[in-house]
């Protein structure tokens, strides 16, 4: 069986249409993330917490709408997960500026009292890693006769509340900065005790916790885009290598193109982008690259044998040649990813469906983007010379 | 489908070249290594559960070796707890901050190694984290309990009536000076939520009452009527006008022994009281206020709990603790006690410290909670005590695990927690194979229907490929995640890529006409340098993405990595191999390809 006999697509003279399109996507994508303010990132990196529960028998979504509201999270997204009594809910951390304040207050007042302590502002500081800077709250406090700053920092510490810098202000005022309070699962264990509460005929069984801290989320940011950038490089630096650096540029736009788009749609499609998610973005990079890589083979090689032909028509005839193979490829890899989809149950799902987004379009890329850019910039080159 | 006769020049008929030979007994040895290596494996596999735990009591270190050569399943499949912690060292000295984390992995360790968990992963992590992996784990809350306990053990005296009575006027008279009249005009309560009392230690409240519940009703002091005041936000009291120079001891029931007993419902009340600012500063320095957190029945009704003053500065300090046990109490058989024994020099002092107070009450505080308050008899010369409180099998055990393991340096502030029940594990399992041998099952079906008999040989080369890979994840003994399920499914899918793009080569030279010997030769030589610079890509971001992953990721990037690589063995060896052999009479026609 054969699909492809010989073909003579033009692919390089229909490149500006690809482009168009690849802008189009690119750009409504870009438009979502814009109005959006950015992506959706998960828990993950955002901090917060995720429970995942099973019912015994079917709950109205309603109504686990209105035990988690009871238990204090008028913001938390409840979403039916696989079966129709599984439900995941999701809350965004909540800042914790408020209780590190009050803490503060009651270590002050129980060791100064006659100090008369009020809070006059507290605010989170997010960590900025790439200062060094961790992150916590500051807290600015007054206070009739302020003791010095050493004695102060060492009496709040006596009373638990650790210090992280202490500046006086002005003569009554102090700002502290103070670490970021743990996670103690605290939003996991109301929310299930609320559903509790509210379903007590029920059955209920709690397949899934996760929480996490601000600080761990910043650095798990710090460490993708790391990730990110230095496998970019290792790609550039190999296909500069062992082809042109021209071919390395052509293939770090495809791989930037196929993630944008992806990117686009999973924004445009409000879901969540999770660690999960984002190593199957790093995962697309991969398998694009190996599709562009295999044309950007064949192109080498027809340098050398075909030295006669014009370089669009180079490119077209190496684009053809392996276009039965990028076919094939993608469908097989197509054919696993769907079956992840479908039957790798809800875990998986967004996972699979980046995959199943990112080959589509990295097959497509590596056609009717990696090469053209190859053209692009021969013609550039020509114009110069000219 | 397409292909000529010709006899194969290079080869000589019948025989099989040197060439060759050398690839059948390296794809073999590949075989058998990986099969060996998968071994381990399938022996846990095929073990009945009575079997693995037989096992696991008459030869553990077999046992441990069998279970560290074979496949494990990740925490996302079999369930289980994944924690971060960070050593909290703000409080502690420069000299003490050094080695903090170390000590506290140790501590951790020695918990957990005593807790019974099958292959925990305790490491530490950058600077000043520690992160904690339990495989398997049901009880999660126990479980951080038993990590996050500082383990500070404190054995001090109780204040008697004689000093608490003074306090108590002073408690009094601060508070009617600073609430003044305004404690009449308070508002009902807004909502219940409001309750937070600042030292909670909530968990045993239910907890049934402590064995001496029935309290004689001395002679108590004023003692209003309670129990039809409603329920109020904290630190603003409403009050009759006759306790009004009276707020605190108003809401006390009596006095038992040296201490305070307060009827239940007004506990929050008074805890919030405590923790005024201008309460703290009229408790002397050298003392402070503890409620034993088991509740007690009175006998006329209703619940309370005692309240004590405990002293500050005479003590023993947990930290000369030699060894704890948990064991039955010898005087009522029913009860569990964890007793303790201090080493030389805690001994010295507890000898001190009991032969100063014989007939005094003290209080054992762990954690900053009242344990115990046994009387001291007599002097102890030996540095053996125990703690006794109602403790269930399981409490009692804990409790002289941790106090054995010793206290933690430093707090430990959790930062990330994720724990997975084992029900979603065994559905992640179950869909995860679901999905992988039908998307196995499609692709070869589909490379036979294209490829024909050539096809047959890549999906033999595919599931050799698994066999590689099942036996390098066994090898190294790295476990299996729901992530890592996904890798291999990509696999199966980008692994026949390899020898598509020989096959395509190989239809391409036989367009040419060539002979069927000579098209399989240029096939794979044309087609080497595309699967070896797009498989290496490939391997970048896989390497990359192992390096800067965590947990689940690390896993994706495990498998997706070995089966890059066995994929250009499977297709550039192991299928080749088949090729030669299939073709090396040359008696072949035509090749299904």
């Amino acid at each position: 069986m054969q699909f492809f006999h010989e073909t003579h697509i033009h692919f390089v003279k229909h490149r500006k249409r690809a482009y168009i399109i690849s802008l189009a996507l690119i750009a409504a994508g870009l438009v979502s993330l814009l109005v959006k303010g950015g992506p959706n990132l998960s828990i993950d990196f955002e901090g917060g917490t995720l429970v995942q529960l099973r019912f015994d028998e079917h709950v109205p979504i309603g109504q686990v709408r209105e035990a988690v509201i009871a238990a204090g999270y008028d913001g938390g997204q409840i979403q039916q997960f696989g079966s129709l009594n599984e439900y995941l809910i999701t809350v965004e951390r909540i800042s914790e500026e408020g209780v590190a304040a009050e803490r503060l207050l009651d270590a002050l007042n129980a060791v100064h009292p006659q100090g008369n302590w009020t809070v006059v502002s507290s605010k989170e500081m997010l960590p900025d890693l790439s200062e060094g800077f961790e992150g916590g709250n500051l807290v600015i406090v007054e206070g009739d006769s302020i003791p010095p700053a050493a004695e102060l920092r060492e009496s709040v510490r006596g009373r638990g509340v650790g210090v992280v810098e202490l500046t006086r202000e002005s003569g009554r005022r102090v700002a502290f900065s103070l670490p970021f309070l743990g996670v103690e699962a605290t939003a996991a264990d109301k929310l299930k005790a609320g559903i509790e509460r509210r379903f007590p005929d029920r059955t209920i069984e709690v397949r899934r916790t996760e929480t996490v801290g601000p600080k761990i989320g910043e650095e798990l940011k710090n460490r993708t885009w790391a990730a990110i950038v230095i496998s970019l490089f290792g790609i550039l630096v190999y296909i500069s290598w062992r082809f042109e650096f021209r071919f390395a540029v052509g293939a770090i736009i495809a791989l930037v193109h196929d993630v944008l788009i992806t990117l686009g749609i999973f924004s445009l499609l409000g879901k969540e982008i999770s660690i999960v998610v984002i190593a199957a973005f790093l995962t697309i990079v991969g398998y694009s690259l190996n599709d562009t890589i295999v044309v950007f083979d064949r192109i080498r090689e027809n340098f050398g044998l075909r030295r006669r032909e014009t370089f669009d028509r180079m490119i077209d005839i190496s684009i053809n040649e392996s276009l039965s193979r990028t076919v094939i490829t993608s469908l097989t890899t197509l054919f696993v990813v769907v079956c992840l989809y479908f039957l790798g149950g809800e875990v998986i799902h967004d996972f699979a469906f980046a995959l199943l987004v990112g080959i589509v379009v990295g097959t497509y890329s590596s056609i009717y983007v990696a090469s053209p850019i190859l053209v692009e910039w021969q013609n550039r080159i020509a114009a110069r010379n000219k | 489908m397409r292909g000529s006769a010709t006899p194969g020049g290079l080869v000589k008929r019948g025989n099989v070249s040197k060439n060759l030979r050398y690839k059948i007994i390296i794809v073999a040895v590949v075989l058998i290594a990986s099969l060996w290596a998968l071994f381990p494996t399938f022996r846990v596999l095929t073990m009945s559960p009575e079997q693995r735990a037989a096992l696991e009591v008459s030869e553990p270190e077999k046992y441990d070796r069998l279970i560290g050569k074979s496949i494990k399943p990740g925490l996302d499949l079999k369930g289980g707890m994944y924690l971060v912690l960070e050593v909290d060292d703000s409080q502690l000295g420069e000299d003490e901050r050094v080695d903090v984390v170390d000590r506290a992995l140790q501590v951790i360790r020695n918990r957990i190694d005593q807790f019974g968990v099958s292959e925990p992963d305790i490491k530490r992590e950058g600077q000043k984290r520690i992160v904690v992996q339990l495989p398997g784990l049901q009880d999660a809350d126990r479980a951080k309990r038993l990590i996050g306990q500082t383990a500070m053990l404190e054995w001090r005296l109780v204040r008697q009536q004689q000093e608490v009575v003074p306090v108590l006027t002073e408690i009094d008279e601060a508070l009617a000076r600073s609430l003044g009249d305004s404690i009449l005009e308070v508002e009902p309560p807004a909502d219940e939520t409001a309750i937070a009392a600042p030292d909670s230690g909530g968990q045993e409240e239910a907890a049934p009452a402590q064995t001496d519940s029935t309290v004689p009703s001395p002679p108590s002091l004023e003692t209003p009527q309670l129990g039809e005041t409603p329920e109020t936000p904290l630190g603003e009291v409403p009050m009759r006008a006759a306790d009004k120079d009276k707020p605190f001891t108003s809401l006390l029931l009596s006095f038992y022994r040296d201490w305070l007993v307060v009827a239940e419902e007004n506990v929050p009340r008074v805890r919030a009281m405590l923790a005024r600012p201008e309460v703290q500063a009229a408790i002397p320095k050298d003392s402070e206020f503890f409620f034993f957190d088991e509740p007690l029945t009175l006998p006329e009704g209703g619940r309370a709990k005692y309240l004590f003053l405990v002293a500050r500065d005479e003590m023993v300090s947990g930290s000369n603790l030699e060894t704890a046990v948990a064991q039955s109490d010898p005087d009522s058989p029913n009860q569990l006690i964890v007793s303790f024994q201090f080493n030389r020099k805690g001994g010295r002092e507890l000898a001190r410290f009991t032969g100063q107070n014989v007939g005094r009450f003290t209080a054992i505080i762990l954690d900053g909670r009242i344990r115990s308050y046994p009387v001291i008899r007599s002097k102890i010369p030996d540095g053996r005590g125990y703690i006794e409180g109602s403790f269930t099998d399981e409490e009692a055990r804990d409790l002289s695990v941790i106090l054995r393991a010793g206290a933690l340096p430093a707090d430990l502030v959790p930062r990330e927690e994720r724990s997975v029940g084992p029900s979603l594990g065994a559905d992640s399992i179950r869909m995860g194979v679901r999905a992988a041998v039908l998307g196995l099952a499609v692709v070869v079906v589909f490379m036979i229907i294209y490829y024909g008999l050539s096809g047959v040989i890549a999906s033999l080369a595919l599931l050799f490929n698994l066999v590689i890979l099942f036996g390098a994840l066994a090898y190294l003994g790295a476990a299996l995640t729901l992530p890592g399920i996904a890798g291999i499914i990509l696999t199966i899918g980008m692994a026949i890529d390899a020898n598509v793009l020989i096959f395509e080569r190989i239809r391409e030279e036989l367009k040419k006409e060539k002979t069927i010997r000579s098209s399989i030769d240029a096939g794979y030589d044309r087609a080497f340098t595309t699967i070896f610079d797009a498989n290496l890509t490939t391997l970048i971001t896989a390497v990359v993405l192992w390096q800067f992953g965590t947990g689940p990721i690390k896993g994706f990037a495990t498998t997706l990595s070995i089966g890059i690589i066995a994929s250009m063995f499977t297709a550039l060896v192991f299928s080749r191999v088949i090729f030669d052999l299939w073709t090396r009479r040359g008696t072949i026609t035509k090749l299904s390809i």
